[in-house]
């Protein structure tokens, strides 16, 4: 499983995040600018995801490395530094939500009958997704999809989808047993493919076929 | 739906997460490799990642910070930090990893220290009394001022010990009392 934790690849010198932790930790500024220079982009990127507006998500990234460095004592190394970082982004982007009203839609589990049909098979046209994924039209529907889940089922979404996240790093970033990690990821997966059904693959076949 | 494909349906997302067991994920490959819907489902969840992926990294990607890291700089100087009831709790925390056997050593010294010290002035030490302080009460309570009346003159004897003082007045009748 692809996880948020990278270490510099062999043959990079730079210093790896629990030394730079280490050592921002004691005011080394260098240090905490390496830190935020490393991981600002995938920070954005979640932001971005979350609010879908380019402004507000830099408002958050540079609100999240604010937080960081200010809390960056209390930081015990439990998970891994990123990890907590995403922790205090993706909890800004949710009080964002909720700030500018777009108050947590309820999330309501399907019922099985709904989840089969959701699980409808896509035909075998899903031949050439990645050509799909590259029509604009798609993208219109990849964001409008993203607009129409709850923000936590968003934000599960975008960590696994985006930036890899384990269960554990999920269960960790998002303050959630790992349970509850697989339940809303399934459901905030089964939305997605919902909406998003026609564009990557042509019909459906009927359950009966089966 | 087929009873196996129902099975197979939730960890379908956890298989191509990598996160199933080794014993559910032999049976569920096995499975999806011979059912073509479940196959296709699968193939739906990993179009569907893609395509998520693929949109979120570009449209991110466009967005410019170079001035990022400047900008948190400059408002982490400005930044008064986290409560003080925090910072003591991240201090007392990180002295006692850090220093954790000089502070238990150092612990256990006052402790000595302070067990010695009242052993040795307690009253009760060994089977009777103790001899520093309490030597200075027998003192005093061995200490007696008696008057005396020599005739035409008012006196006083004090009994300390081993000293004997006498006072003698000259003019008065007594002492003082």
């Amino acid at each position: 499983m692809r996880g948020a934790r990278r270490p510099p690849a062999p043959g990079d010198d730079s210093p790896d995040d629990t030394s730079l932790v280490r050592n921002a930790r004691r005011g080394d500024a260098q240090a905490f600018r390496a830190l935020v220079e490393r991981y600002q982009r995938r920070v954005y990127q979640l932001a971005l995801g979350m609010v879908r507006d380019p402004d507000e998500a830099m408002d958050i990234t540079q609100e999240t490395f604010v937080r960081v460095h200010r809390y960056l004592p209390s930081f015990k190394g439990d998970s891994s530094f990123f990890t907590w970082t995403y922790r205090i982004a993706t909890n800004l982007c949710l009080d964002s939500a909720r700030r500018r009203g777009r108050s947590e839609r309820v999330e309501m589990d399907e019922s099985d009958a709904e989840i089969e049909a959701h699980m409808d098979p896509p035909s075998a046209a899903l031949a050439g997704p990645q050509k799909a994924a590259l029509n604009a039209e798609l993208k219109a529907k990849i964001d409008d999809a993203l607009a129409s889940l709850s923000e936590n089922h968003r934000a599960i979404l975008l960590l696994r989808e985006v930036e890899g996240l384990s269960y554990e790093e999920l269960a960790r970033a998002l303050g959630i047993r790992k349970g509850t990690v697989m339940s809303r990821l399934f459901h905030a997966r089964l939305k997605m493919q919902r909406k998003l059904r026609e564009y990557l693959g042509d019909e459906v076949k009927d359950e009966d076929e089966e | 739906m087929k009873r196996r494909c129902e099975e197979t349906v939730p960890l379908l997302g956890p298989w191509l997460d990598g996160a199933l067991a080794d014993e559910d994920r032999a049976w569920v490959e096995e499975h999806a490799g011979e059912c073509d819907p479940c196959g296709q489902r699968k193939a739906l969840l990993a179009a569907t990642r893609d395509a998520v992926r693929e949109s979120i990294v570009r449209r991110a990607a466009s967005a410019d910070l170079s001035r990022l890291a400047d900008a948190v700089l400059a408002r982490v100087k400005e930044d008064r930090g986290p409560p003080n009831v925090v910072r003591l709790r991240v201090w007392g925390a990180e002295m006692w990893h850090a220093h954790r056997a000089g502070i238990v050593a150092a612990g256990g010294l006052a402790a000595a220290a302070c067990l010695a010290i009242v052993a040795l002035v307690s009253p009760l030490r060994g089977s009777g009394r103790s001899q520093g302080p309490t030597l200075l009460a027998d003192a005093r309570s061995l200490t007696t001022l008696e008057q005396i009346d020599f005739e035409n003159h008012a006196g006083a004897v004090l009994q300390s010990g081993d000293t004997t003082v006498i006072w003698i007045d000259d003019e008065g009748p007594a002492v003082p009392q």
